[in-house]
């Protein structure tokens, strides 16, 4: 897989050299385009318009030659063709000298943030660019951009700086950033060049109240999924193209619980196995010295050798020993290794020794932040905060559940019709992957206590979770979606 | 050396020694002072409200676990103190909730725990404040937690109309699980998936709350 690492902050461009026309000043709730006037190849800023804008007093005689500006108690004093201003006593130099010319007071644009900016307060904020100003201590709203592609999606990074709330929503085949009136240091081309197999282009557009940031994707095929990252301005966007059905989709449309026809069947790649509690976290107590840690590393790793050796697939141990490990960094190993599915074992502690009964637990999340991503023709990506990524899968994991929990019901639950359940797990709710919670047994039950390290016990477990592997299919597009 | 000086040598000594003494003594014990660890405060632990004892009553449906399913929350009826005020209601519930059931279900938070105060916001978010023997003394495992939460969810949001999300602290501070599973860093809403709607006789026990 060829991967492309392509990363440009736009705060770091320098002023162009091509001398601009106009400066933006962003005043109060205006903006006002200021133009320049060039003179020998030197741009220069009219100056006595920035003072009307701001509302300095000033008093000047071009005949004299002297321009003086009062801000509070500081006086700036000009003097024509002179490169040096006097600030109450003291000197600063500038790159050009102050002109009079044709009747306007004319300085190097250096004025504004090298002089003019000791005695405003707040100081003007003068973009990377040099040709937008803003007044009133406010800061630009900056926009970031990095690019990952591989050779099935690409996944953009919009990061957005001093932006405060904003909006994002879908406009057919584009992504619409809507950044509202907030002043904003515009992308350069290096970014708004930026293009690749499933971005046709990156755009910045300003109309007279607001602007925004539009990601226009290559064509029909091209599905794209935006995620918010918590506590940043920042989104990704992963562009994928859908697979073209093949000729083993008419056999997958035998299969109960598959989900759209443009999907493709292939093998597993990877699976993530967790192993609950740990370290510290001990978990509950099995009986004398022996704790729910001891007994789900051992399962899990009895589950990962019948995997590993019977559907051949590659696995991940969250831990592969007794260690402390947060539930934060179980799913983010998970997340990380792209696995195709998650696989969290507990053992249950039932009120009482009568209640009995494995079961199959599954995220739930808030209302409104499930949503199928992958189905229906509404819009083509959704917002996801980082730690809700299961919102994403959670139709997949569904018939994951389903399936799991009819397995165990035939081999540890007697029969009997148990349903899987929905509990807000810490655990599952970040998991990008279908992902499912085993609570086997109860133990305040004897049989169950004796059973949990036994042969036959852990291997009825590796072989139920391999039975319920075998009936569901990962489907290619959500890997790719990731 | 004359008899004078070598008195006067002496008595200079002793106040050298005795001051010292007195120096190194007083540093141990502004040390001392200064070290003290912080009186341990107690927490503000929640009683059950007074009330007069003709004040009018009402009936509540408490949820507790139950003893014969895993996972099932039961309906018992209490009588609080009918109050204007929603924190006050919610304090008689939840201390009779910790008190644990008159029947034969099993109290779904462990008996050590302690309420130390509830908020309530306008738009219909209860805060309770526990104490952390609610996580510690915690039996574990995933269904004993999930009915912990929400016999407390659901008794808060069943009897109190203004309630509709519960969001539980421990100790004051935001926890990120009860007991290891279940994530407490969001209210959560009522869910009454769990709860049997029918006592053991097979009569319907969840039904209209009436005001006496």
């Amino acid at each position: 897989m060829v991967c492309l690492l392509l990363a440009f902050g736009l705060t770091s461009l320098g002023p162009t050299d091509a001398a601009p026309e106009e400066v933006l000043i962003f005043h109060q709730e205006r903006r006002v385009g200021l133009p320049l006037v060039s003179i020998e190849g030197r741009s220069y800023v009219p100056i006595l318009d920035v003072l009307h804008l701001l509302d300095l007093a000033y008093s000047e005689s071009g005949s004299a030659g002297y321009l003086r500006i009062f801000a509070g108690k500081d006086v700036v004093e000009l003097t024509r063709n002179r490169a040096r201003v006097r600030l109450n006593r003291s000197f600063i130099g500038l790159a050009a000298p102050v002109l009079f010319h044709q009747g306007r007071w004319l300085t190097p644009r250096g004025f504004v943030p090298d002089v003019l900016n000791r005695v405003v307060r707040p100081a003007i904020r003068v973009s990377p660019s040099g040709n937008r100003w803003l007044t009133g201590g406010r800061d630009f709203v900056r926009i970031n951009l990095s690019a990952r592609t591989t050779d099935e999606a690409s996944r953009l990074v919009v990061s957005l700086v001093n932006a405060g709330e904003i909006r994002v929503r879908g406009e057919g085949r584009r992504i619409v950033f809507l950044l509202g009136a907030s002043p904003v240091d515009p992308p350069g081309a290096e970014v708004t060049s930026y293009r690749d197999e499933w971005v046709k282009g990156i755009s910045f557009e300003e109309t007279a109240g607001s602007s925004r940031l539009v990601v226009s994707l290559a064509d029909e095929s091209v599905r794209a999924r935006l995620t918010r990252l918590t506590g940043q301005n920042a989104y990704l966007v992963d562009a994928y193209r859908l697979t073209t059905p093949d000729p083993t989709a008419a056999q997958e449309r035998q299969q109960p619980f598959r989900r759209t026809s443009r999907t493709r069947v292939s093998g597993w790649r990877r699976i993530t196995i967790d192993p609950g509690h740990g370290g510290a976290d001990r978990g509950v107590l099995v009986r004398e010295g022996l704790y729910e840690k001891d007994v789900t590393l051992s399962i899990a790793r009895k589950v990962r050798w019948v995997l590993e050796s019977r559907l051949g697939v590659e696995t991940v141990l969250t831990r592969d020993q007794d260690r402390t490990l947060s539930l934060e960094d179980r799913a983010r190993e998970a997340n990380r290794s792209r696995s195709d599915l998650f696989l969290s074992i507990h053992l249950g502690n039932g009120t009482s020794p009568r209640s009995s009964g494995t079961h199959v637990y599954l995220a739930k999340l808030p209302a409104g932040e499930v949503r199928a991503l992958d189905r229906g023709e509404g819009a083509a990506f959704e917002l996801l905060r980082w730690d809700r990524a299961q919102a994403a899968v959670l139709h997949r994991s569904f018939p994951l559940a389903q399936i799991l929990q009819a397995v165990t019901n035939e081999r540890f639950n007697g029969g009997e019709p148990l349903s899987f359940r929905h509990a807000p797990l810490r655990l599952l709710s970040p998991l990008a992957m279908p992902a499912v919670l085993l609570e086997l047994g109860n133990v305040k039950q004897d049989e169950f206590r004796e059973s949990v390290l036994t042969e036959p016990f852990q291997n009825g477990v590796a072989v139920a979770v391999l039975a319920a592997l075998q009936q569901f299919r990962p489907i290619d597009e959500a890997a790719m979606a990731r | 050396m004359p008899r004078h000086i070598t008195l006067g040598m002496m008595i200079l000594v002793l106040l050298l020694v005795g001051g010292a003494v007195y120096f190194l003594n007083l540093q141990r014990q502004v040390r001392r002072l200064a070290d003290l660890p912080p009186e341990a405060r107690a927490p503000s632990l929640m009683e059950e409200p007074a009330f007069e004892a003709t004040a009018p009553r009402k009936k509540v449906i408490l949820f507790f676990a139950s003893s014969q399913v895993d996972g099932r929350l039961e309906a018992e009826e209490h009588d609080i103190y009918a109050s204007e005020q929603v924190t006050l209601e919610a304090k008689q519930i939840l201390v009779a909730l910790i008190k644990g059931p008159r029947s034969g279900h099993v109290a779904a938070l462990p008996p050590e725990t302690r309420l130390r105060e509830v908020y309530w916001a306008e738009g219909g978010l209860m805060v309770v404040d526990i104490t952390g023997e609610a996580s510690v003394r915690h039996p574990g495992g995933i269904t004993g937690e999930v009915s912990s939460i929400y016999s407390v969810v659901n008794s808060l949001t069943y009897n109190l109309p203004a309630v509709s999300e519960v969001q539980i602290l421990i100790d004051g501070a935001e926890a990120d699980t009860l007991a290891g599973h279940i994530d407490l860093r969001r209210p959560l809403p009522q869910d009454l998936s769990m709860t049997a709607l029918q006592n053991e006789d097979g009569e319907p026990v969840i039904s209209e709350i009436q005001e006496y």
